[in-house]
């Protein structure tokens, strides 16, 4: 009978599973055909085309700007037929999600509760507005999501069963997010004072240290490789965090273009404040669990870490200028609150209604936070939702190049930097000269390059001042150049052809 | 009151009459012939063949035994009353018989004993070493039925064949009857007696067998041969084409190799990160828990023989017998073999002087090649009598309750289950930074690796000592392979092909680390060596190999037993690579690093080395070692010296292959036993 209702509870979950893959696929579609695009996704998505559409497939040309691995999660999508367009990152974003929701039904398999209340549990985590920012803004978060799920489940493992698993899998998970999003190295600080109450107090009495060498060894050496990498192929160990592109630097270089920054960099105590209301209003369950856990020593420290983490992590990066929103990290509290949710004893009615009441009210709070401190990207998400269709939103023209080009495919130099998005809606890199490579290098190298096409951009745009042609021939893009004649202009790009 | 019991016994005559064993007329023609002779009747009975001697002394067995045998011992002085009394308090618990827990427990001398017994018997007593058996009644194939029935046929008289017994239970006789010929009778002799006049006249046979044995019988499991024909013409063809396409297509052919390298040493840390996340699972710490240890019966318990192979460990040899003494199982139930090299004199003399309880038996060695430990342990195990049978080293400390828990795994576990490994560790584990690191290692083996290999059903390399086997199993394989220097390691992987099982236990027997460079050395390269014998061994053939082991046992064995020594020895010329492209920029070496191949490079060297030592602390915090773990840090310094002896054992194996690298035991300042229980106790409790 057993593994009966063991299989129809697989079922079951499985469905539940599926229901959400579509249902945030549809979500996520609906957004981008009714004008949402996100830039840090198409950057990725460009990065990808770009070196798989090169002559020579190199690794390091994927840039050590990045965490590599989101970039190496689309690789696969890059291969499979008619995948290779611009809303494969939102799609990725939405599996991985959906791999979180796996884990969490996984998780709680031995919880006795019928298949309609986890659906409902998991309608209400899902519809909450950071979960469907993380889920459908095609970035690195639904990767981060995971990772902070696996990272805050086997915190909770630590506390309650004191398991070698449990030392393993932090020591791994810590490690491997560092190749996951450059704000790993705030949660990981934000950890370190955490552990103390993580850590059995047994173990806390007897060697306080050995819990950090564990944990911390492997992220050290996570760090460690990565500049080594970047000595390797950039003759520097520290280029990914000096290099004014990085994304390792989060808003430092732009700290007066973000609100939050402007309002709460380096200022440790006031954005953790701030950053306490805002996880008290988006996530007032967090309070549900730390009020019903207060008599039970062990639960009561996993809820203390999962309220107190994240605030830690936000207050250091924000002191760093490296948080441009609080949101970039309470995305991850989702992740946690599902975690917390599998510890629980939810087939007591008591216990499931008040989760599932205090995950109501998160909505509320969650929606009114989300659209009152919205950025600009947060802003043109929400709009999505109630803009007229649009076929894709295209501001500056870049679609429309993209896809230009992609009917006329020809050798073409253009800095992929600016033109991101003009690789992605070309689709692939194929036969483009992109700034990495040696043939630009070599091209610009000339007053007049040998090459048939030439991508520039309006030198007085905001992209033209970063294009890289544009700033080695200023006066082409009005001017032309000898020997090449316009055949393309629109918007803020013009094209030349060698005659 | 004896004596007025037997005056009031029945007759001889008119027992077997009663009984009808013998006829009138069979009696009054042996009444005759004792009357011409002077012989005692039941000799001249037995000796006509009219009746078995089974079928006469079970008949009369109240005619001949004199009281009984506390009473006797007690009535000789030989025991006081108190002592008789907790002997028959213990064989309600043990089982055993009262003579073998007054042995066992050491409060009467063997020879002392056996006279008594004899009296019991209403037999006389011999002292074999006085009064040696006759050599030409000494059948060789029957050795095995002498040994583990204990019995020589000792002299022939007036068609009588006398039979030197240690015991007269009517098993023993009928097993006599059964292997000598024409009718016999029996004297009384102490079982050490036997076992010694065996070993004298048996030392060509028992060398010959514990030397040849596997070699004649399963030649193909046999290291006596290190490179088959196959895989030297295997390894010239690989090397000439290896030679060729490296003239041919140089850089091609280099990236392949170094690509086949990268892979490879990704796989293997891949795995050993595996090892330890199954190997760390909770179950197989708890695997025989407390409680059931306490609930076991004594009486169920089986023999248990012990086999301690020394060699020049005359100092060990006390702090040993306290260990084993000490150890929570009926002492009457175990069969310790001291097992010394007939040129040690130091060690033999030192145990003579010791005056050792009648568990512990001496067995000498006598000398012949190949000196090897695994030669020792097969001739000891002629003479092993127990059910299950495990080795412990001369300076072995095991867990007090580890022999309970063995009984219990096995009846836990699958019934093909053969052996099981207990954990090993050290006790001196804070002496230098040698011991830190063996320490560290050994945990992580013991502690994580095995049991993970255990789950995923890959052959284990047993350690070696404190692995426990089912006798009648480690005989079927003719035990260990005399030619292999590290035997264990290849019974393990024997067992699992012959369809049987090799299981872990959460006991720990704790060891001496070596804390000296070059002997570790020495015992390192031995290690590795054998390895690649059991390497060669079992890749004689790989398909039959691999059919045997399935997907998961082979690839398991490849990367276990196979990676262990390819990554220590690649890793020198890995280092020198790297070390030379630091130090000169060279760009020589750009041509074979490949982008993507340099990432996996850069993976197996920095992430590699960084889960290793997280490996190794873990396996300091497991043990709560937890001063071990910042000396994880210096974790490929230790590799380097692996490699060192890597490269020593390869040389050895090309050109001495069978040689023993002796490790010296005694070098360190920790080792008292009591220090160990102290040891083994604490971390119990932790």
């Amino acid at each position: 009978m057993k593994p009966y209702l063991s299989k129809l509870k697989d079922a079951e979950n499985m469905i539940i599973v599926i229901m959400t893959i579509i249902a945030l696929s549809v979500l996520a579609s609906w957004l981008l055909s009714h004008g949402f695009m996100f830039d840090g996704a198409s950057q990725r998505w460009a990065k990808v085309l770009g070196v798989l559409g090169s002559e020579e497939i190199r690794l390091e040309d994927l840039s050590l700007l990045y965490p590599h691995l989101p970039l190496y999660a689309l690789v696969p999508f890059y291969y499979l037929p008619g995948m290779a367009h611009g809303g494969t990152p939102y799609f990725v974003s939405v599996l991985f999600v959906c791999m979180l929701i796996g884990l969490f039904l996984y998780h709680m398999r031995p919880i006795e509760i019928s298949a309609s209340k986890r659906l409902l549990l998991v309608f209400l985590l899902v519809v909450h507005p950071t979960f469907l920012w993380g889920a459908t803004n095609g970035s690195q978060l639904a990767m981060s999501m995971v990772m902070f799920y696996l990272l805050y489940h086997a915190c909770q493992k630590m506390i309650a069963e004191h398991d070698v698993h449990a030392y393993i899998s932090l020591s791994i998970i810590l490690a491997v997010f560092f190749f996951v999003d450059g704000s790993a190295v705030f949660l990981f600080i934000a950890l370190l004072p955490m552990l103390a109450v993580v850590a059995p107090r047994r173990l806390l009495m007897a060697s306080p240290i050995s819990i950090y060498f564990i944990l911390a060894v492997p992220f050290f050496f996570s760090v460690f490789s990565w500049a080594w990498l970047n000595w390797v192929f950039e003759g520097d160990f520290l280029t990914f965090i000096k290099h004014p592109d990085s994304t390792y630097l989060g808003g430092y270089m732009e700290m007066f273009n973000y609100p939050w920054l402007r309002e709460y960099g380096g200022n440790f105590f006031d954005s953790l404040v701030a950053a306490t209301g805002y996880t008290l209003i988006a996530y007032p369950v967090i309070i549900y669990f730390l009020v019903s856990t207060w008599d039970e020593g062990l639960r009561f420290r996993a809820s203390f870490v999962l309220f107190v983490h994240p605030l830690l992590a936000i207050a250091l990066a924000t002191d760093q200028f490296y948080l441009t929103h609080p949101m970039e990290i309470l995305v991850l509290v989702n992740a946690s609150i599902l975690a917390e949710i599998t510890f629980l004893d939810m087939a007591r009615k008591r216990v499931y209604w008040s989760v599932v009441s205090f995950l109501f009210i998160s909505l509320i709070g969650g929606w009114w936070i989300f659209i009152e401190s919205a950025d600009p990207n947060m802003n043109k998400w929400v709009d999505s939702f109630r803009t007229e269709r649009v076929l894709i939103e295209d501001d500056d023209g870049s679609l429309r190049l993209g896809r230009w080009l992609n009917e006329n495919r020809r050798e073409t130099i253009i800095d992929e930097k600016s033109g991101y998005k003009v690789l992605v809606a070309r689709e692939d890199a194929v036969g483009l000269y992109l700034s990495y490579t040696s043939k630009f290098k070599l091209a610009l190298n000339h007053a007049f390059p040998d090459i048939e096409q030439i991508v520039v951009p309006d030198p007085e745009s905001v992209i033209g001042k970063k294009d890289k042609i544009s700033q080695r021939y200023p006066r082409m893009y009005t001017e032309g150049m000898k020997g090449y004649r316009l055949v393309y202009s629109d918007n803020i790009w013009r094209v030349y052809r060698k005659i | 009151m004896n004596q007025v019991e037997t005056s009031q016994r029945p007759k001889i005559g008119a027992c077997l009459l009663e009984q009808k064993l013998i006829t009138d007329e069979q009696l009054a023609e042996a009444l005759a012939i004792q009357q011409g002779s002077g012989r005692r009747l039941g000799e001249v009975i037995l000796a006509n063949g009219w009746i078995t001697a089974t079928e006469f002394y079970g008949a009369l067995t109240d005619h001949f035994r004199r009281g009984r045998i506390g009473d006797l011992l007690v009535e000789e002085g030989l025991l006081t009353p108190a002592q008789l009394n907790k002997a028959i308090a213990l064989q309600k618990g043990w089982g055993t018989r009262l003579g073998d827990i007054v042995l066992s427990k050491g409060w009467v001398k063997s020879y002392s004993f056996y006279k008594v017994l004899a009296d019991h018997f209403d037999k006389p007593f011999v002292n074999l070493m006085d009064e040696p058996s006759d050599e030409a009644l000494v059948d060789v194939g029957y050795y095995h039925v002498y040994l583990e029935n204990l019995f020589i046929p000792w002299r022939k008289v007036d068609g009588l064949t006398q039979v030197a017994v240690a015991d007269m239970d009517a098993d023993v006789m009928a097993e006599v009857e059964r292997v000598v010929d024409g009718p016999v009778d029996f004297v009384v002799t102490s079982k050490f007696d036997i076992v010694w006049s065996l070993q004298k006249y048996g030392d060509a046979f028992f060398s010959e067998k514990s030397v040849h044995e596997l070699r004649k019988r399963q030649p193909e499991y046999s290291a006596s041969t290190v490179f088959t024909k196959a895989q030297l013409i295997f390894t010239f063809i690989l090397m000439t084409l290896t030679i060729l396409a490296v003239a041919i297509w140089p850089i091609g052919t280099l990236i392949t190799i170094n690509v086949f390298i990268s892979v490879f040493l990704l796989f293997n840390f891949g795995l050993r990160l595996l090892f330890t996340w199954v190997g760390g699972d909770k179950r197989f710490d708890n695997f025989i828990t407390d409680k059931e240890v306490e609930e076991v019966k004594d009486v169920d318990l089986p023999t248990y023989t012990i086999l301690v192979p020394m060699y020049k460990e005359s100092a060990s040899l006390p702090h040993l017998a306290e260990s084993l003494r000490n150890l929570d199982y009926p002492l009457s139930k175990l069969d310790i073999k001291i097992i010394l090299e007939d040129d040690d004199e130091e060690t033999i003399q030192t145990a003579k002087e010791l005056g050792l309880e009648g568990i512990f038996e001496i067995i000498k060695v006598p000398d012949s090649l190949p000196k090897t430990k695994p030669k020792a342990c097969n001739y000891a195990l002629n003479f092993a009598r127990g059910e299950l049978v495990t080795i412990y080293d001369g300076e072995d400390a095991p867990e007090a309750d580890q022999l309970k828990k063995v009984v219990l795994a096995f009846r836990k576990s699958s019934p093909n289950t053969a052996v099981i490994q207990a954990r090993l560790n050290y006790f001196n584990v804070t002496e230098n930074w040698l011991t830190r690191m063996f320490t560290m290692e050994y945990s992580l083996w013991f502690d994580f690796y095995l049991p993970a290999l255990d789950a995923l059903k890959i052959p284990i390399p047993l350690g070696g000592t404190s692995n426990h086997f089912k006798m009648e199993v480690l005989k079927e394989l003719q035990g260990w392979d005399p030619y292999n220097v590290t035997e264990d390691a290849d019974l393990g992987v024997r067992l699992t092909q012959k369809n049987y099982r090799v299981g872990v236990v959460n006991s720990t027997t704790y060891e001496e680390a070596n804390k000296d460079l070059h002997n570790w050395i020495r015992q390192r390269s031995r290690w590795l060596k054998g390895y690649m014998q059991t390497y060669l061994v079992h890749m004689r053939r790989p398909l039959k190999f691999y059919g045997t082991l399935g997907h998961v046992g082979f690839w398991g064995f490849q990367f276990f037993i196979g990676g262990t020594i390819l990554s220590v020895l690649l890793t020198p010329p890995m280092m020198l690579l790297f070390i030379t492209w630091l130090i000169t920029q060279t760009a020589m070496f750009d041509p074979i690093f490949p982008a993507g191949l340099l990432y996996i490079n850069l993976i197996n060297l920095l992430m590699g080395n960084g889960f290793l030592i997280t490996l190794f602390m873990l396996s300091g915090f497991k043990r709560h070692y937890y001063k071990l773990m910042p000396w994880s840090m210096t974790v490929p310094l230790y590799w380097l010296l692996m490699s060192w002896a890597a490269y020593k054992g390869l040389w050895q194996l090309i050109f001495n292959p069978f040689y023993w690298e002796k490790t010296h035991h005694g070098l360190t300042s920790y080792a008292t036993s009591s220090e160990v229980s102290d040891l083994s106790l604490k971390t119990k409790a932790g």
